[in-house]
């Protein structure tokens, strides 16, 4: 049975510097957590806290419900897999594999036994009596995994072990990590600043800035629900389109102008708005196309780029007074660079933000 | 930062401590306490069964009011300020020389190996390989310069030539030290600059001293602390060149030590010119520190 | 190949003067290249010519530069004489077992100091003690060694340069040490702990087979520091615990005239030294700046 994780109101100081700011974070047997934010947000500090590497400042680290808060990594049954592989590079691949059994003092057939097993699962059978130095990127990867899953855990931690492949390697990777994980249900926890790999590979997400938890959930619940401006703009790719914009009434309805665009406004984002005058308008770039939705508005623009994904094409549009907004097409929508015409806005997906706080609304 | 976390390792890490910081301690903290006391004390050590009384500044005062001592001292510092630019100069040449492109890379990589020769000659045997090279008499040094009319000399069998003997000898032999740092300096400069300048047109001068050698900075920083600290300390081959000789024409501060101590037992009158010399070298040894603990800030834990 | 590019950067009618100035930068630097050579490589092979000469070929008038009249009887002399056999003996025993000591302690401070943070800031109170005393003149400690020695009746035995030479070496093996550890990846340590491993299993299954060539390098270095050194030497031993440095250097006061055996001898002591520098050529930089500059 996977273990539960707890991250209690954890906080970090050194010195002056906050590195986590009361940090709690709830993770389910077997889930898929990934910590996601910039550099220098502290979600690789709150792992080394999580790993015993690093003592909060306060807080506590809970599994299976015990305050495991002062004791090491051993006693608290973690495995890591850390961003430089750190395998030992005087040890081979089998003595790598097999070393964190032999500090536990487990029996040398029994070791045997493992490690051939874990070689097994990580498709590295033929590279057990090799040195580190002797393997590819990937190879190396395989056996930080390797010896990160060879023994029970109660909790497997992943510090960006993708961010040294390159990058073709890297998205396979992504889906064969996705898959090993899920098949085992290990409880996981995995720190990236790739929000793609956030998206892909987690059950959940929790996005970090500054030492503190913006948003948790769901990718997808964070993706179409971003809880303010810095999670609207970190999550997804293209980057949402994010317009200071006025509240205003078109004939007695709710609309938003911003620049060029003059939306008009659900009764539940209108409710939401109440009597703020600024606002900051949110749209997706798939949320703005040259074909009409179901319920659109629209504005009038020129492309000025098209940059070309292969099964779509991300527009960059530019209105009369100037301002700049992307956009998304299928593959042969026939427009290109230079076309200008009208452009509509999928009313259903507008987000607004709160100018101030920069909460969604 | 490792290990913040586990206190059993402070435990095994005073354990870990423990030889290398007793030695220390009876190695230096031990002696310097005894050489300081000894320092304030008299000792007739003519007197059998003597013992050593503390007796106030005498040693200092007398020390300090005697030509000789002050003597030693000066010639401390001319032989280092003359070697060392002499060393700085020579041995930028010699770098620049064995990383010229115009120099085969084999033969330069050859000579390379071959400086180590004079660098890892032990200093005794330094000062002997060079009392035979300069025997005034049967020496081949002098017999070769009278080959092109020059000399002979006297070397370091004269009272006026002994001086700049030994700064001529530690140049040769330490002058190494100066091109191999520098070598490495220059072999890890980034070549895109130099480049650069040469596509800008300057000149091999140009680039030499407004691109290759100011970002040698740090490089010539240290070598200069080194050297200086090295240079003031520098005993061993003296000793075997010349012996402080002839007279105490060549009697720098560490052999005016020495003599004082071991030749005419001086004990105390040894140990307050020890100390003053340690406290002369003061302030170089704080500048190093300074520049020592700054550069190890990364890999200290406070 | 850059030259080329910058002639055809110019224009037909300098090339010529390019060129010429271009040989003379080279017959220069090769005239200074040979200089230099000279000065390195003559020394070296007058010292092994004299200590192959017949005694009668030392003192003539012009001096003789090449002969195929060669005697190996000063170097059976050195090397015949019971007291040099001893005092080679002394140094190699004294030499052994300081640069082992020094090299042990010294690496499990420079270990404590790199990856342990200890209380009331001892880490830089430590690292500034041991670079002082990396600093210190030898003969400033020179005269109070003799007369502590004297008092514990150890003068004039090898345990007395065993206790001077590990003081000696003990603060630069730390120093040194500590640039290589320095250059350890923290992340494979962290691994160790999240893998289970105390502090001293950590240090005695990963970091040790990890820095046993950083420690080879710096026993070397130890070695021959200790093994050349006179002054302490010179001090603590008299007559039966003398090294080969004393010996060499006392050949000037007692037998100024046996250039052959005291140029053989002096090239038996320094061949150990050399065949250890040329292992460590690559770390030499490294050393000679006390790890300032990685090399």
């Amino acid at each position: 049975m996977a273990s539960t994780l707890r991250l209690e109101r954890i906080t970090k100081r050194f010195g002056d510097f906050v590195a986590v700011d009361d940090v709690t974070v709830d993770i389910a047997p077997g889930e898929f957590t990934t910590l996601v934010g910039p550099s220098g947000c502290g979600k690789t500090t709150l792992l080394n806290i999580a790993a015993a590497l690093e003592r909060p400042s306060t807080g506590s680290i809970v599994i299976d419900g015990r305050d495991m808060t002062e004791f090491n990594a051993r006693e608290r049954g973690i495995a890591m897999v850390f961003q430089s592989y750190a395998l030992y590079p005087h040890l081979t691949v089998r003595q790598n594999l097999g070393f964190p059994l032999r500090v536990q003092k487990v029996p040398k057939a029994e070791i045997a036994r493992r490690v051939n097993e874990a070689a097994d699962l990580m498709e590295i059978g033929h590279l057990l009596n090799r040195k580190p130095r002797e393997l590819s990127g990937g190879q190396r990867q395989r056996v930080a995994i390797g010896r990160a899953v060879i023994r029970p855990s109660t909790v497997c931690l992943l510090d960006e072990p993708l961010s040294n492949l390159d990058a073709a390697l890297r998205v396979r990777v992504r889906a064969e990590l996705k898959l090993l994980f899920a098949r085992m249900g290990t409880t996981t926890m995995f720190v990236t600043h790739d929000q793609s790999e956030a998206m892909t590979m987690s059950d959940r997400v929790v996005v970090l800035k500054d030492g503190k938890v913006q948003q948790q959930g769901a990718p997808l619940e964070v993706y179409r629900n971003p809880a303010n401006v810095f999670v609207a703009s970190f999550i997804g790719s293209p980057q949402m389109n994010l317009l200071p914009g006025q509240l205003a009434s078109d004939d007695g309805r709710p609309a938003v102008k911003a620049g060029a665009l003059d939306l008009g406004l659900s009764a539940g984002l209108a409710a939401a708005a109440g009597a703020r005058s600024e606002i900051i308008l949110g749209i997706r770039a798939e949320d703005i196309a040259t074909t009409p939705f179901a319920n659109s508005s629209k504005f009038s623009a020129r492309i000025e780029l098209v940059e070309h994904l292969g099964n779509s094409a991300i527009m960059h549009y530019r209105t009369a007074d100037g301002g700049r907004i992307l956009g998304m097409e299928m593959r042969d929508s026939g427009v290109g660079t230079g076309w200008s015409g009208d452009v509509h806005v999928n009313l259903d997906a507008v987000k607004l933000f709160d100018s101030k706080t920069t909460a969604a609304l | 930062m490792v290990a913040d976390f586990a206190r059993d390792d402070r435990k095994v890490a005073m354990l870990f401590l423990l030889p290398g910081v007793g030695a220390l301690l009876v190695t230096y903290l031990v002696p310097l306490a005894y050489s300081l006391g000894l320092s304030f004390s008299e000792w007739d050590i003519r007197k059998p069964g003597a013992q050593w009384v503390l007796s106030g500044f005498g040693n200092y005062t007398d020390l300090l009011t005697s030509e000789g001592f002050w003597r030693a001292g000066l010639r401390s510092l001319i032989f280092t300020l003359a070697a060392l630019p002499i060393e700085l100069v020579l041995g930028t040449m010699i770098a620049l020389l064995l990383t010229s492109e115009m120099v085969s890379s084999k033969l330069s990589a050859l000579t390379r190996v071959l400086m180590l020769v004079p660098l890892m000659l032990p200093p005794v045997v330094l000062g002997i390989l060079w009392r035979l090279l300069l025997n005034v008499n049967y020496g081949p040094v002098n017999s070769l310069l009278g080959l092109v009319g020059l000399g002979p000399f006297t070397w370091a069998a004269a009272p006026d030539t002994a001086m700049a003997t030994i700064v001529l000898v530690e140049v040769i032999a330490n002058t190494s030290v100066v091109s191999m740092i520098l070598i490495g300096g220059l072999l890890s400069l980034p070549p895109e600059p130099i480049r650069a300048a040469e596509v800008d047109g300057a000149g091999p001068w140009r680039i030499l001293f407004e691109i290759k050698l100011p970002q040698l900075a740090s490089y010539y920083l240290i070598i200069v602390l080194i050297r200086v600290m090295d240079l003031l300390k520098t005993f061993d081959f003296i000793y075997a060149l010349t012996g402080g000789g002839p007279g105490d024409s060549t009697s720098m501060l560490n052999l005016f030590i020495y003599r004082v101590g071991q030749r005419f037992l001086d004990y105390p009158m040894a140990s307050a010119a020890s100390w003053v010399f340690l406290v002369a070298l003061l302030p170089l040894s704080i500048w190093l520190l300074i520049k020592a603990v700054a550069s190890s800030k990364d890999y200290l834990n406070d | 190949m850059t030259d080329l590019a910058l002639m055809s950067l110019r224009p037909a009618a300098s090339r010529a003067g390019f060129r010429w100035r271009s040989l003379v930068g080279q017959a220069w630097r090769y005239g200074c290249l040979v200089v230099l050579l000279a000065v390195i490589v003559f020394p070296i092979y007058w010292l092994v010519l004299n200590s192959l000469k017949h005694q009668r070929d030392f003192f003539t008038g012009p001096p003789i530069y090449f002969t195929t009249d060669l005697t190996l009887s000063h170097w059976q002399e050195a090397l015949g004489n019971p007291l040099n056999q001893k005092y080679l003996l002394n140094t190699a025993i004294v030499t052994a077992v300081s640069t082992v000591l020094a090299t042990l302690a010294g690496t499990l401070c420079a270990y404590v100091l790199a990856r342990i943070r200890l209380p009331f800031r001892l880490n830089r109170v430590l690292l500034i003690s041991i670079l002082i005393a990396r600093l210190f003149p030898p003969v400033s400690l020179a005269i109070p060694y003799y007369l502590l020695m004297r008092q514990l009746g150890l003068l004039d035995t090898l345990p007395a340069l065993v206790i001077a030479y590990t003081g000696l070496a003990l603060p630069f093996v730390t120093w040194l040490m500590l640039t290589f550890f320095q250059d350890l990846p923290r992340e494979i340590e962290r691994a160790a702990m999240v893998d289970g491993c105390t502090m001293f299993q950590r240090f005695r299954w990963i970091v040790l087979p990890m820095s046993l060539s950083s420690m080879m390098v710096t026993a070397i270095f130890v070695f021959m520091g200790v093994w050349n050194e006179l002054l302490y030497s010179l001090t603590l031993t008299s007559l039966s615990a003398k090294t080969i440095p004393v010996a060499i250097a006392s050949f000037v006061g007692d037998n100024a005239l046996a250039w052959g055996q005291m140029s053989a001898l002096s090239i038996a002591s320094f061949v150990p030294i050399l065949l250890m520098a040329l292992t460590v050529q690559r770390y030499l930089v490294r050393g000679i700046t006390f790890g300032a500059v990685k090399g």
